[in-house]
């Protein structure tokens, strides 16, 4: 009672609406991060009582990790890796003249992948940390693995695609290796550059891959036919009622346990959860085929996931003051100021805190979805906005964009670069998905593999030795080849049916 | 069809192996300068790049022998693949350009944003792209440049990102 009497007061009300509207603004805008939304609000919580600036934090935390989605699905603009499902899937819906179903699946899963996260803090932090604890670089290496096949998966159908897949996927692990090395230091690919040595920085080359690859591609076609050719149909706002996506009731749940139980491990995130859940709604789903040309079942897993990793990253923060990615150190910090230290004590002493965050996570997922339903509509009508004027603006932010990541103009480059690698690998019929994993996965995958071989003494064996890696390996290959095996057995089951029918 | 793509495949195919060749025999050496520690490890700073260089290798000479042998596949079933001699309209030659012309305009933009600030390359260069694709309705134009201060105003004053 004490908990929620101190929950539902006016000012923590207001401060977790404020974070929320940030976050999605700035989840929403190419280039910014969710890190970005909750360091430029930490700056205001020096001065405020405990409780408001945690959940002003946690606002923009989820917030951000939703508003992602907007631009995934308006304009192909995956903001963060988190969101490239979404806009594999958002982005053909909206040209459809369906961006309005689209942005409401995204924020039903969001929403509902947020609240289970919340009930999975709630119940079984302090187990899931136990378990987290016994998870080694063999196991960090086999998720890495299981990220980047799931990636190539998404459209290998036929052992060229998987090829394909493949190539774009070396590709993006090579272009990870830029900058220091990871166990020495010693510098790689910098071709002499003092910006190369950090390295290439995901979302300005996410930027370029999505977003001015699709104004290159777009370019053409206004050229040639005119905005016509690219019109959407006018219907953009929300048909879809609450009951239609609830019936997805299995798929969200199953989506949002993948996504606390992957993003309560420390390193990984929203990208890898929200790939995972992807792949397992393709594989489970009973319109395989609608995946890729705008599928909702693809919208809900991979949101639902995506935002479920939030109550998932609080779990190693809280109760092992661990740091899982860039967001959750910056709110550790923010809870030391604030006089709070995280750890298992946390949790027989300090319960009150617990709770409170819990609740309030709670409570900030509901605030999202009201904002987000508010907005929907509105957002909606970018669709309807005719690509000519939308491609100088697109430009202008991608620039802007990949500016602000470090205030610096290199970036403005490597976007454009990528801008172009995206648009050829469209054009040769390479996945760009699997290149922007690899390159989110490459140093996590490098640094595990590294140190399991320098630990086990070289011997390749260790991934299979241990039960969690081992497992994990073989659904990796499994993810790999599912597409090609069963495309193959349908293939031969429509031969063998044309040949009795014969 | 098919023997066309085939014959395509085979070409990109290819070049990536001999991109990837090259890569690994000349590129890597030059650019990982292994210091004396380093290299007495099992497991040296280009370990990793030259493993997955050798996957990129491999995958492309797979892809290779399988574009081979659809292309053979496809040339029993269909004949050799013949030229597209549809006729093609002055609009449909200038526009496969068009996104050559419009990458080389934004990598303009970001030159002028590095050397002469962003508020004259925001100014010039958009609108350029703009009139490039063929947009010639003259209310599209103020509502870029309306677009384009709003983000500045968003981006420099209250995102407080310096951009000059």
């Amino acid at each position: 009672m004490e908990i929620l009497q101190s929950i539902f007061t006016l000012n923590n009300l207001l401060m977790m609406n404020v974070g929320v509207a940030v976050g999605i603004i700035i989840g929403a805008m190419p280039g910014l991060s969710v890190a970005f939304a909750v360091t430029v609000l930490m700056t205001m919580t020096f001065h405020m009582e405990s409780l408001p600036a945690m959940y002003l934090l946690l606002g923009a935390y989820c917030g951000g990790l939703y508003g992602g989605s907007i631009t995934a699905t308006l304009i192909n603009t995956p903001g963060t890796a988190n969101a490239v499902c979404t806009a594999l899937e958002g982005y053909p819906l909206a040209r459809q003249g369906r961006a309005g179903d689209a942005l409401k699946c995204a924020l039903v899963a969001s929403t509902i992948g947020g609240l289970v996260s919340c009930f999975g803090l709630s119940f079984f932090a302090p187990q899931l940390a136990k378990i987290i604890l016994k998870i080694a670089s063999p196991e960090y290496f086999a998720l890495c693995t299981f990220g980047i096949a799931a990636a190539i998966g998404l459209e290998g159908n036929s052992l060229n695609n998987v090829i394909k897949g493949v190539l774009s996927a070396a590709f993006g692990l090579i272009l990870s290796c830029v900058g220091a090395d990871p166990v020495f230091g010693t510098n790689r690919f910098s071709f002499g550059s003092y910006y190369m040595l950090s390295g290439i920085q995901v979302v300005s080359s996410m930027l370029g891959a999505y977003a001015l690859c699709q104004v290159l591609v777009n370019c053409r076609d206004v050229y040639v036919k005119g905005d016509e050719s690219l019109k959407v149909p006018p219907v953009t706002k929300a048909t879809l009622r609450l009951r239609d996506i609830l019936k997805h009731w299995k798929l969200i749940l199953k989506s949002s346990l993948i996504g606390a139980i992957v993003g309560a491990v420390p390193g990984t995130g929203g990208a890898e959860s929200a790939m995972i859940a992807y792949n397992e709604a393709k594989r489970t789903s009973k319109h395989p085929e609608e995946f890729g040309n705008g599928s909702i079942e693809g919208i809900l897993a991979a949101e639902s996931a995506n935002n479920a990793t939030s109550g998932g990253a609080m779990i190693p923060m809280l109760t092992l003051s661990i740091p899982g990615d860039t967001v959750m150190a910056i709110l550790l910090s923010a809870l030391t100021m604030q006089g709070i230290t995280p750890g298992a004590n946390l949790f027989s002493s300090g319960s009150f805190w617990v709770y409170a965050i819990m609740g309030g996570l709670f409570v900030v997922n509901i605030f999202m979805f009201l904002q987000g339903s508010l907005c929907i509509n509105l957002f909606a009508q970018v669709s309807k906005i005719p690509q000519s004027i939308m491609t100088p603006c697109i430009v202008v932010m991608c620039v802007m964009g990949s500016y602000a990541i470090n205030n610096n103009i290199f970036e403005c480059f490597v976007m454009i670069a990528f801008g172009l690698i995206g648009f050829f690998m469209k054009k040769f019929g390479f996945p760009v998905t699997p290149l922007c994993i690899s390159l989110v996965l490459g140093k996590m995958f490098e640094t595990n593999l590294r140190r399991s071989l320098i630990l086990s003494k070289g011997n390749p064996f260790v991934f299979f030795t241990r039960p969690i890696s081992c497992g994990i390996l073989i659904l990796a290959a499994f993810m790999l080849f599912f597409p090609i095996i069963s495309n193959t057995l349908a293939a031969r089951r429509k031969n063998k049916d044309a040949g009795k029918q014969n | 069809m098919e023997a066309k793509k085939a014959r395509g495949d085979i070409i990109l195919y290819a070049v990536l192996a001999v991109a990837g060749i090259v890569f690994y025999k000349w590129i890597i050496p030059t650019q990982i300068f292994i210091s004396k520690t380093a290299s007495a490890e099992a497991f040296s700073p280009d370990t990793f790049p030259n493993a997955v260089t050798l996957l990129f290798i491999a995958a492309s000479l797979a892809g290779l022998l399988l574009a081979v042998f659809r292309y053979r596949k496809a040339v029993q079933a269909e004949g050799k693949p013949q030229r597209d001699t549809t006729p093609k309209t002055r609009r449909e030659i200038v526009g496969i350009f068009i996104p050559f012309i419009v990458f080389a305009l934004v990598l303009a933009y970001a030159i002028m944003f590095k050397y002469v600030g962003f508020i004259p390359a925001t100014v010039i260069i958009p609108p350029v792209i703009l009139f490039v694709i063929g947009c010639r309705k003259w209310y599209y134009y103020p509502i870029y440049y309306a677009f384009a201060a709003a983000m500045y105003l968003l981006f420099r004053y209250i995102l407080l990102v310096p951009i000059r």
